[in-house]
């Protein structure tokens, strides 16, 4: 579970990027965190997995307050960036285990893991390449074969689909809800609204900074009293902003 | 034209925000101020050395008639330093800066980015010669009570100067791209590249050496001063033959000759340029093709490989090894980091080498070194070495620099801020160690020391090693240098790696000085030092503990 409260975050003292955010991610649901460009997405997810700190409020993970203990709460999660392009030299194995490493995953274990994740995600012939010779889809798998290898609670992943083929992007999806109907944590950020339609428990809807709607896609319908696709209903919403 | 000068605007002013680094605030900014004073203050004793140098021996050659030796070494010094560099600037800036792949698709002739690169790294280059050659200028100038006409001259032959060893660089990457891409391996193609141009360079600087070993011989240099009229200014011409007429231009400022000679120059320079530029149109672009491609295997894991790759390790080892393979893969720091420790004995030990035959041989020094009245001061100097050594490979001073864009990483994973610095000194500590035992068995084979001596020379080497890793993570703690567009300015255009070469120097220094001027026995050598180093190294390490860590905490990714 994920508990953001009254975070607000400015950049340079003038521009909000995040306004007075509030919101409890539950266990159980895959919430879909949506917005158009610039609405503070990613500086949420950013404060959430620890990489920048909010100016007021605050962020636990699991019960875990990431700002008094930042290193419990971080075993907590599993992130995936929005850009896959790291440990660029490291060959894919090597990755893999570096990550199992620092998320102290013992041997067995990490090997069973590695092997499920690989063939699940056709990856096995490329693991003694370098990540650099990966075209941006395989990273884009990589990377998250990463964060699954420590079997986090949470998954926090930021525009996970990109570059992904539709195999991928098919297991991938089946895996989240995999994960939240075994009683664990999925938040994601996406623009594709037909995914978050058809995947999301709830949607959580932001533009410049501020959380403009939180719940079930009946409870969205139901708000706005139509029978309008996701599509139609996020238009309208930040564009009347 | 318009293209060139809206591109190479547009270069420069990328090239400019990622050297001064990308930090907000007003501490960051006076920070990122105070770092540039500092290294340029401490470099002026350098210049004003060489000025001073050169005011003190003008009457001299002047005496023999052969005062343009004095420009014309100079100039040959600088030229050698520019190619040096060049190669290496040249290759990043023209082939791996990531804005390449984002030129490539724009309607620019390979002419009009070749022209706005190499603009971009003339500029580099000026301040190489401003270091080197102006104070050479300005010490000459004084001394022969140079007219404005002189220092007229000197300002065009300055700008002018790094057009042709740039040339030669670029025509030597241009070449080795055009017909080495086909292996589709870049990286490996860029470490071989790296370790031919370092022998160049140490093969340039043996040549060198023996050149003016030679010219330690009395009888020879006389025979060669003799005829007087700057005859010897030819002879230091060498691949840059073109030099000899900005010398000859500015030793006959006064005539006609001046003048004739510095157009000549000039226009030598931009016929070099412009013979660049054609070769550039059909070369350029087909040594750019397929440069973003890297080799793969494409090949399944056997059980047994799978098992040997998937092994448990602590976090810090882990973090560690991921480190070294980092500084192993990617070129740039392979060079400058991992090479430059088997290279720094090279360079130590060239001296004796190309002395051998003449002065301070080998075996004069093998006497010092056996005796056993020396060793004291023998410790110190391989201790100041190894200092150095570690101080120059710049492992741990641009380690978090290296991170880039991604340090964010560092900021989300589960690894304490404490367990990450650790493994960047770490890695700090193998690599010195690293150049300590490539000197050491360089030491062994020319000058064969008791084995004694090693010992203690490896006790304290690792103290040294210690403190210069603490040093250098506190330095780039303070200033890390995270906006760049290509790993050779993470390592090479960083600041932090000068400030790191400068302390250890100045310690080295510190350390050598009293011990020979007290000639002090081994053993007090050796417990001032690690008693010295050893509790300096405790106080780092608290520092790091208590502000590194809240440091690393709050770089903003």
């Amino acid at each position: 579970m994920i508990e953001i409260k009254g975070v607000s975050k400015s950049y340079n003292g003038t521009i909000k990027a995040v306004d007075d955010l509030s919101i409890v991610i539950p266990d159980g649901e895959i919430i879909g965190f949506l917005g158009p460009n610039g609405a503070g997405k990613t500086t949420t997810i950013k404060m959430i997995a620890g990489i920048t700190k909010p100016d007021t409020g605050s962020i636990t993970i699991n019960g875990i307050n990431i700002a008094e203990d930042a290193l419990g709460a971080k075993r907590q999660f599993g992130f995936v960036p929005d850009s896959p392009d790291m440990f660029l030299r490291l060959k894919g194995i090597e990755y893999l285990n570096f990550m199992a490493d620092i998320y102290n995953v013992d041997g067995d274990t990490r090997k069973q893991r590695i092997r499920e994740l690989a063939e699940r995600f056709d990856m096995e012939s490329v693991l003694t390449d370098q990540i650099q010779s990966y075209s941006h889809g395989m990273r884009q798998k990589m990377v998250i074969m990463g964060v699954l290898v420590h079997s986090p609670s949470v998954w926090i992943l930021d525009e996970p689909m990109t570059g992904l083929d539709p195999k991928s992007s098919y297991l991938l999806k089946e895996m989240m809800r995999e994960h939240a109907d075994s009683g664990k944590t999925v938040f994601f950020s996406t623009h594709v609204l037909e995914v978050a339609e058809k995947l999301c428990d709830k949607v959580a809807i932001v533009n410049k900074g501020k959380l403009l709607f939180y719940g079930t896609m009946d409870m969205v319908r139901e708000h706005f009293k139509t029978d309008d696709s996701l599509e139609k209903i996020f238009l309208e919403m930040t564009e009347n902003e | 034209m318009s293209n060139y000068i809206a591109l190479t605007k547009i270069l420069l002013k990328n090239s400019l925000t990622s050297f001064t680094g990308s930090k907000k605030g007003k501490s960051s900014k006076i920070k990122n101020i105070i770092l540039p004073v500092i290294l340029v203050i401490s470099l002026l004793p350098l210049a004003g050395a060489i000025g001073a140098g050169v005011i003190a021996v003008y009457p001299i050659f002047k005496g023999l008639g052969q005062e343009g030796l004095i420009f014309a070494s100079g100039l040959m010094a600088v030229s050698m330093m520019i190619l040096f560099f060049g190669i290496f600037y040249i290759m990043n800036i023209f082939y791996f800066s990531n804005d390449v792949e984002s030129l490539l698709p724009l309607p620019l002739r390979p002419s009009t980015i070749m022209a706005a690169k190499f603009t971009v790294t003339i500029l580099y280059e000026y301040l190489t010669e401003l270091l080197i050659l102006a104070p050479i200028i300005i010490g000459f100038g004084i001394a022969s009570k140079a007219g404005l006409i002189y220092y007229l001259y000197a300002i065009f032959g300055f700008l002018t100067l790094p057009v042709i060893p740039l040339v030669y660089a670029g025509i030597i990457n241009m070449i080795l791209m055009r017909f080495t891409n086909i292996s589709k391996n870049r990286d490996q193609f860029r470490i071989i590249g790296g370790i031919l141009a370092m022998f160049a360079a140490v093969f340039v600087n043996i040549k060198s050496q023996s050149f003016f070993g030679g010219l330690s011989n009395p009888e020879q240099l006389q025979a060669m001063l003799t005829p007087g009229d700057n005859t010897l200014m030819g002879i230091m011409s060498g691949i840059f033959p073109a030099n000899k007429l900005f010398a000859i231009a500015l030793v006959n400022n006064a005539n006609i000759k001046g003048l004739v000679n510095i157009l000549l120059y000039v226009a030598i320079s931009i016929l070099f340029c412009a013979l660049f530029l054609t070769l550039g149109e059909s070369l350029y672009f087909k040594g750019l093709v397929g440069i973003s491609e890297t080799k793969s295997k494409r090949k399944k894991l056997t059980t047994e490989q799978f098992d040997k790759s998937v092994v448990k390790s602590s976090i810090i080892k882990s973090y560690t090894i991921k480190e070294l393979k980092l500084l192993f893969r990617s070129p740039s720091y392979f060079i400058n980091c991992v090479l430059i420790n088997f290279l720094l004995p090279v360079f130590l030990f060239i001296p004796f080498l190309a002395g051998a035959d003449s002065g301070m041989g080998v075996s004069e020094i093998r006497g010092y070194v056996l005796s056993g009245n020396y060793e004291g001061i023998i410790l110190a100097i391989a201790f100041a070495a190894i200092l150095f050594a570690s101080g120059t490979n710049g492992v741990t001073s641009t380690s978090i620099s290296r991170e880039g864009a991604n340090i964010f990483i560092s900021k989300y994973i589960a690894v304490s801020y404490h367990d990450q610095i650790m493994a960047k000194i770490m890695t700090g500590i193998i690599l010195g160690m690293v150049a300590t035992l490539s000197m050491l068995v360089a030491a062994i084979f020319i000058l064969l020391p008791p084995i004694h001596l090693i010992v203690l020379i490896l006790i304290t080497g690792l103290v040294g090693v210690i403190f210069t890793s603490f040093i250098g993570i506190l330095i780039d703690l303070n200033f890390p240098k995270l906006n760049w567009d290509n790993e050779q300015k993470a390592v090479k255009q960083n600041m932090n790696l000068m400030v790191s070469i400068l302390i250890s120097s100045v310690v080295s220094a510190v350390v050598v000085i009293p011990v020979i001027i007290f000639h002090l026995n081994v053993w007090l050598v050796l417990a001032g030092l690690v008693f010295i180093f050893g509790f300096a190294n405790a106080v780092l390490y608290g520092l790091i503990k208590s502000a590194g860590v809240s440091l690393f905490e709050k770089i903003e990714a």
